[in-house]
C-alpha cells in the first residue's frame, strides 16, 4: 500500500508541478510575441482583444462561396471580417445598400430591351491590406473567373451567367469576352442585368429576372486582388466589346487554378480589404486570429474597428458556461437554447462572468408543415383544426425556456414590413389560440363526422374521426382509408415524418400528437422518426439514387422543420408554384396549389419595381394574410437569441441580420 | 515465420477488400442523396432551372447515376473515375468530402495527428499506471488496499466518459483553475519552441487525465486477473520454496508468464482507443480529432469521409491483430507461428 501511495503521490506531484509550470501562460497577455519572461507588473493591462466562441468549426475556405452550395458559418464570419470591398452590402436591418465608402457614384440605366445597367464609379485611393491599389479591374476579376468555362469546370456555383448578357457563350468557353461586364476606366465599370434569362426550360419559358424588388442584390461586386488570386501578370481589359481577363505572358486561364486553390485555403496573409486581416488559422487548435487592417476604408457608414485583435475559437454548448466563467471564451453569440441562456445570465448575475448581454428576435421560426394534397391535410378546415389543438404559446415558452415567442405567419419580427404592419396584422391574422372546441367545429365543417364503420361520430368518444371522400381525394392514402358500403372513408390521421434527435419533435409529440385535446377531438397523428436526409427525400418526393424506398410516392403529410432569413430580402417566389416541372424538381413542398398565394408570392418580388415599397408592402400583407388562412405551415416558435460579451468592450449590439462579425466593428474596447 | 506472415498478409488483403465492399454498400444503401443534401442550401438562392441543372451536374460529377458496384470499383480505384483517371483508395485517393469540399486526405491529416498524439500519450500513461497497479492488486489480492483500488478504478470504468469529462472540467478547470476548460492552446498566443510545446501540453492535460482515468479499471483488472492466475501456479510455489526473494518471484517468474494474456488485451485495447475511444473526449474538450471528424461525417452524410476513416480503422485493426500474433511469439517462446 505504501508503494501505491508513493506512486500516486509522485503522479500527483508531477501533474501539479506541470500545471504550475505551464499555467503561467494563462496570465500572460496572449499577444506577447512569444516572450518567455513573466510580466513584471502585478496587474497587467487587459489586452485589446476579444476571444469569441463559435459552435461551428471553420473549414478555412475563403473563396466567397464560389465553389460551395453553402458557406460554413464561421468561414462566412471571417469573410465578413476580412473582406468588405463590395459595391453593395447590407445594413443592420438586412436591407441591401450601396457601400458609400467605396462607391463614389453610381447610375442605374433602364435599357430598351428591358435590361438594366448599373454603372459604378469607385473612389480613388482605396487599397488592399498589402497596400495594392483597388481599381475597377478588381471588381470585375472575380465574376470573370467564376463565370468562365474554366471556373465552371472547376466547380463554381454562380448562376449569374444566365442574366448577364453574353454569359452563356462565356460560360461555354466560345468567347473569352463578357459583354455584360464593362471596364469603363480605371475607376469605373458597369454590369448589365437582363430582364429574362438566356436559357429556356423544357417548355421554352425563360426565367424572369426583372423587375425584381431586390434588384440591387444583382448589382453587387466584390473586389479581389488579381495578383493574389490569379498569380502575376493578370489584368482585366476591355476593347469596347466587354471585359475579359488577360495575362501579360499569354498564359491560359486554366493556369490560375493552382493559385486560386492556394488563396482559397490560405491560413495566413490573405490579401483582402476588410476591417481585419487574417493573421492565422490554426486548424489543429481550431483557432482563427484576426488583427485590425490599418488600410481599411471603413464600412458603408464609414465605421472602422478599434478592437485590435479578434480570436475565434471552437466552443461547445456543453462547456461554454465553464469557458465563460474561466475566460476561455469572452463572447458567445446567438445562444438559442433557453436553458443555456438562463445559465449564461445567471453567470453574469453571480459576477462569475464580467460581462453583459444583448438579445434580439431570431430571423426565422420553427414550424410544422403539411403536404396539402395528401389525406386529411388537403382540407383547409382540417389544417386549421390541427392548429387550434396546439397551445403554441405554451409550446414556445416550454421549448425556448422563456426566450422565444410565436409568430402567426411567414415572417420575423425584425422585418420592416412586419413593423410597418403591426396593426394590420393584429386585425387580420388568425392567431389560432388553443381552442379544442373550435377545432371540433372545423373538423365537422370539413366533413369528419363519421366513425370507421360509417355511423355518426359522437363528440368526446375518443375515437378517430372519418370522412367520406372521393377516390381522387383518397389517392395515395389507402392505408388510412376504409371501404364501407361502397363508400370510401378517410380517417383524420396525419402521417408525420420527424427527424431523429430533434427536441422540437419530442415536444410536439407530447403536446400535439399525444395530447389529450388531439385525441378528444378525434384526430390521430402517427409519428415516424427518420434521418433528416430521408425526411427531405419524403418532403421533396425525390427518389434518392433510385435505390430502395419510393420517395416519389406521397407518403407523409406532416413534417417539422425550421427556416431562417439570411437577409432582409423576403423572397417566397416559386414556394407555391403549380408548374409541373417545378413540382417535379421539389418546389412547393407543402403542395398547396392555391392560385392566389402563388400569384402573390411571385408578384411581390417580380411584379414590383425596386424602391416601390408601398406596393410591395400591400402585396406582402395580402400574402401573409392568405398564408395565415390557408395554413400550409403552422409556426411553432421564434427564438430570442442572446449573446454575451465581456465588459472590456462596450456598444456591442447584435441584431437578426447583424451577427458578431458586423457588431464587433461598432464595439469599443474599454479595457 | 515468413511463410506464415505472407499467408496472413494475403488474408489481410482479402479481408480488407471484403470489408470495404460491405462498408461501401452499407453506407450507400442508406436512403440519402448527397447531391441533394449538398445543393439544398442553394434552393432559395438559385432559380429553379439553374438549381436543377446544378443538381443534375453534381449527381453526374459524384457518379451517383451509376450502379453501386461501378461506384465501388471507382472509389476503390479499380476502374477509371469521372475524369478518366484511376484515382481511388488503391492510388491513395481517399475520396472527396462533400461537406468540407476538399479531398479527404487533406482534411484528415491534422485531426489524425491530434488523435494519435493524444491517444499515444494516454496509452503510455495508462499502461505505466495500470501494470504496476494490477500487479500490486494481485499480490495483495482481497486485502483492503486491493479493494480500495478496485473500487476507485471502477468508477472511471462504469461512469460515462462524457460525465467524467464534465465532472473533471468542473473540479479541475472551474473550481481549482488548474487547467483550461477546453481547446488546444492559449487563445491568441504566439508562443514558439519549448513554450509552445508546454502550452499545448498544458491544454492536453485534462483530456489526458480523463482518458487515463477512464482506462484504469479495465487494464488494471486484466493484469490483476492474469497475475493472480499465474501466482497460483505450481512453479511459483516452487520458486518460493527455493527461497527466492518475493520481488524476483513476482517480476521475474510471475509477470513474464502473466504477460501473455495481457499482451493480447493491451493490443485490443490500444486498437479500441485509436479507432473511436477519443470521440467523446474530443467533443467535450473541443479538440480537433478523428473521432469528432467521424461523427461530423456521419451527421452530414459525408460518406466518402466516413468510409475513408472506417477503412483506416479496419486497416489498423487488421494490422493490430497481426501484430498481436507476432507479439505472442515473442513473449511466449512455446508459440510458433509456422507450426
Amino acid at each position: 500500500m505504501k508503494k501505491i501511495t508513493k506512486l500516486l503521490s509522485v503522479i500527483l506531484l508531477v501533474v501539479l508541478c506541470f500545471a504550475t509550470l505551464t499555467s503561467c501562460g494563462e496570465t500572460q497577455p496572449a499577444d506577447d510575441g512569444g516572450n518567455d519572461e513573466p510580466a513584471p507588473a502585478p496587474a497587467p493591462a487587459k489586452p485589446n482583444q476579444v476571444i469569441i466562441g463559435t459552435d461551428t468549426e471553420a473549414n478555412g475556405d475563403w473563396a466567397y462561396g464560389a465553389f460551395t452550395s453553402s458557406i460554413n458559418a464561421t468561414d462566412q464570419d471571417v469573410l465578413t471580417l476580412t473582406d468588405d470591398m463590395s459595391t453593395v452590402t447590407s445594413n443592420f436591418s438586412g436591407d441591401y445598400v450601396i457601400n458609400d465608402s467605396i462607391v463614389d457614384s453610381y447610375e442605374r440605366t433602364e435599357n430598351e430591351d428591358g435590361s438594366v445597367t448599373y454603372t459604378f464609379k469607385i473612389k480613388q485611393g482605396l487599397v488592399f491590406n498589402n497596400g495594392d491599389p483597388v481599381t475597377a479591374q478588381n471588381f470585375l476579376a472575380w465574376p470573370l473567373f467564376t463565370l468562365s468555362k474554366v471556373g465552371k469546370d472547376a466547380g463554381t456555383t454562380s448562376s449569374s451567367w444566365d442574366y448577364i448578357p453574353g454569359g452563356v457563350a462565356y460560360r461555354e468557353g466560345t468567347t473569352n469576352v463578357l459583354p455584360g461586364l464593362r471596364l469603363l476606366g480605371d475607376y469605373e465599370f458597369s454590369q448589365t442585368i437582363m430582364a429574362e434569362g438566356a436559357t429556356a426550360d423544357e417548355n421554352g419559358e425563360h426565367q424572369v429576372y426583372l423587375p425584381y424588388y431586390y434588384e440591387l442584390a444583382y448589382a453587387g461586386a466584390q473586389a479581389v486582388n488579381l495578383d493574389y488570386w490569379f498569380g502575376p501578370g493578370w489584368s482585366v481589359k476591355d476593347d469596347g466589346e466587354g471585359a475579359y481577363l488577360e495575362n501579360a505572358d499569354g498564359k491560359d486561364l486554366t493556369t490560375v487554378l493552382d493559385s486560386v486553390a492556394a488563396a482559397q485555403y490560405a491560413t495566413s496573409d490573405r490579401v483582402t480589404a476588410g476591417p481585419y486581416n487574417l493573421v492565422s488559422f490554426d486548424k489543429s487548435a481550431n483557432e482563427i486570429t484576426l488583427e485590425i487592417n490599418p488600410n481599411y476604408c471603413g464600412d458603408f457608414s464609414g465605421r472602422k474597428p478599434n478592437i485590435q485583435k479578434v480570436i475565434i475559437v471552437k466552443a461547445e454548448d456543453e462547456t461554454i458556461i465553464d469557458n465563460l466563467a474561466t475566460g476561455g471564451v469572452e463572447l458567445y453569440s446567438s445562444i438559442a437554447d433557453g436553458e443555456l441562456v438562463n445559465a449564461a445570465l445567471d453567470l453574469i448575475d453571480a459576477g462569475e462572468f464580467d460581462g453583459s448581454y444583448t438579445s434580439y428576435d431570431r430571423a426565422g421560426f420553427g414550424y410544422f408543415q403539411f403536404a396539402c394534397d395528401l389525406g386529411p391535410a388537403q382540407f383547409t378546415e382540417f389544417r386549421q383544426a390541427v392548429a387550434y389543438l396546439l397551445d403554441r404559446n405554451e409550446f414556445a415558452n416550454t421549448f425556448c425556456q422563456g426566450w422565444g415567442g410565436v409568430v402567426h405567419g411567414p415572417y420575423c419580427t425584425a422585418f420592416s414590413m412586419y413593423n410597418d404592419s403591426k396593426e394590420f396584422l393584429a386585425q387580420n391574422l388568425n392567431t389560432y389560440d388553443f381552442n379544442p372546441e373550435k377545432a371540433v367545429e372545423l373538423l365537422k365543417e370539413a366533413g369528419f363526422v363519421l366513425n370507421a364503420d360509417g355511423t355518426d361520430y359522437v363528440d368526446g368518444s375518443g375515437l378517430v374521426r372519418y370522412k367520406e371522400v372521393t377516390a381522387e381525394q383518397a389517392e395515395n392514402y389507402g392505408d388510412f382509408c376504409v371501404e364501407v358500403n361502397g363508400k370510401t372513408l378517410m380517417s383524420a390521421t396525419l402521417n408525420w415524418a420527424s427527424s431523429e434527435g430533434n427536441s422540437v419533435s419530442d415536444l410536439l409529440a407530447t403536446m400535439l400528437a399525444n395530447g389529450a385535446a388531439t385525441k378528444e377531438a378525434g384526430i390521430e397523428i402517427k409519428q415516424s422518426i427518420m434521418t433528416f436526409p430521408e425526411l427531405l427525400n419524403y418532403m421533396y418526393r425525390q427518389d434518392a439514387y433510385g435505390l430502395g424506398g419510393d420517395y416519389s410516392v406521397p407518403t407523409y403529410n406532416m413534417f417539422n422543420l425550421a427556416t431562417g432569413f439570411s437577409s432582409g430580402a423576403y423572397d417566397f417566389s416559386n414556394e407555391f408554384t403549380t408548374k409541373p416541372a417545378l413540382l417535379e424538381e421539389g418546389y412547393n413542398t407543402t403542395h398547396l396549389y392555391d392560385a392566389d398565394l402563388d400569384k402573390l408570392s411571385m408578384d411581390m418580388v417580380y411584379g414590383v419595381e425596386p424602391g416601390d415599397y408601398d406596393t410591395y408592402l400591400d402585396m406582402w400583407q395580402k400574402f401573409v394574410v392568405r398564408y395565415n388562412e390557408m395554413l400550409p405551415r403552422v409556426p411553432l416558435y421564434a427564438n430570442i437569441y442572446v449573446s454575451v460579451y465581456p465588459n472590456t468592450i462596450s456598444n456591442y449590439v447584435e441584431g437578426p441580420f447583424w451577427g458578431f462579425d458586423r457588431a464587433i466593428l461598432y464595439a469599443d474596447f474599454v479595457g | 515465420m515468413v511463410k506464415y506472415m505472407i499467408k496472413r498478409l494475403v488474408y489481410l488483403v482479402i479481408v480488407f477488400f471484403v470489408v470495404s465492399l460491405m462498408m461501401y454498400f452499407v453506407y450507400n444503401l442508406i436512403p440519402s442523396d448527397p447531391a441533394l443534401v449538398q445543393m439544398e442550401p442553394l434552393r432559395k438562392t438559385l432559380k429553379p432551372e439553374e438549381f436543377n441543372r446544378q443538381y443534375q451536374e453534381l449527381r453526374q460529377k459524384l457518379g451517383l447515376n451509376d450502379p453501386l458496384i461501378v461506384r465501388y470499383a471507382r472509389w476503390m480505384g479499380l476502374i477509371k473515375d469521372m475524369d478518366g483517371k484511376f484515382s481511388g483508395m488503391l492510388q491513395g485517393d481517399f475520396g472527396y468530402s462533400i461537406s468540407y469540399k476538399r479531398n479527404v486526405v487533406d482534411i484528415i491529416k491534422v485531426p489524425m495527428a491530434n488523435t494519435i498524439i493524444l491517444n499515444l500519450v494516454s496509452t503510455i500513461l495508462t499502461l505505466a499506471i495500470t501494470i504496476p497497479l494490477g500487479i500490486y492488486c494481485a499480490v495483495h489480492a482481497r486485502k483492503t488496499s486491493d479493494s480500495i483500488i478496485q473500487a476507485t478504478t471502477v468508477i472511471g470504468y462504469s461512469l460515462p466518459t462524457y460525465l467524467i469529462g464534465i465532472l473533471f472540467i468542473y473540479i479541475f478547470a472551474v473550481l481549482l483553475r488548474w487547467f483550461p476548460v477546453g481547446g488546444a492552446k492559449t487563445p491568441g498566443a504566439t508562443y514558439t519552441g519549448m513554450r509552445e510545446l508546454l502550452d499545448r501540453l498544458y491544454y492536453m492535460c485534462l483530456p489526458l487525465i480523463v482518458l487515463v482515468f477512464t482506462g484504469l479499471a479495465g487494464m488494471t483488472r486484466t493484469v490483476r486477473a492474469a497475475m493472480i492466475d499465474t501466482l497460483s501456479q505450481d512453479y511459483i510455489r516452487t520458486a518460493r520454496a527455493k527461497g527466492l526473494k518475493e520481488k524476483v518471484v513476482i517480476y521475474s517468474h510471475a509477470w513474464r508468464n502473466a504477460l501473455l494474456p495481457v499482451s493480447t488485451s493491451i493490443m485490443g485495447w490500444i486498437i479500441g482507443v485509436f479507432t473511436g475511444g477519443a470521440l467523446v473526449i474530443e467533443n467535450t474538450f473541443s479538440l480537433n480529432g478523428t473521432g469528432k471528424l467521424y461523427w461530423s461525417g456521419l451527421s452530414t452524410t459525408d460518406y466518402e469521409l466516413v468510409l475513408a476513416m472506417q477503412m483506416f480503422y479496419t486497416l489498423v485493426s487488421l494490422i493490430g491483430v497481426l501484430l498481436t500474433d507476432v507479439i505472442y511469439t515473442i513473449v511466449d517462446p512455446r508459440v510458433r507461428l509456422d507450426k
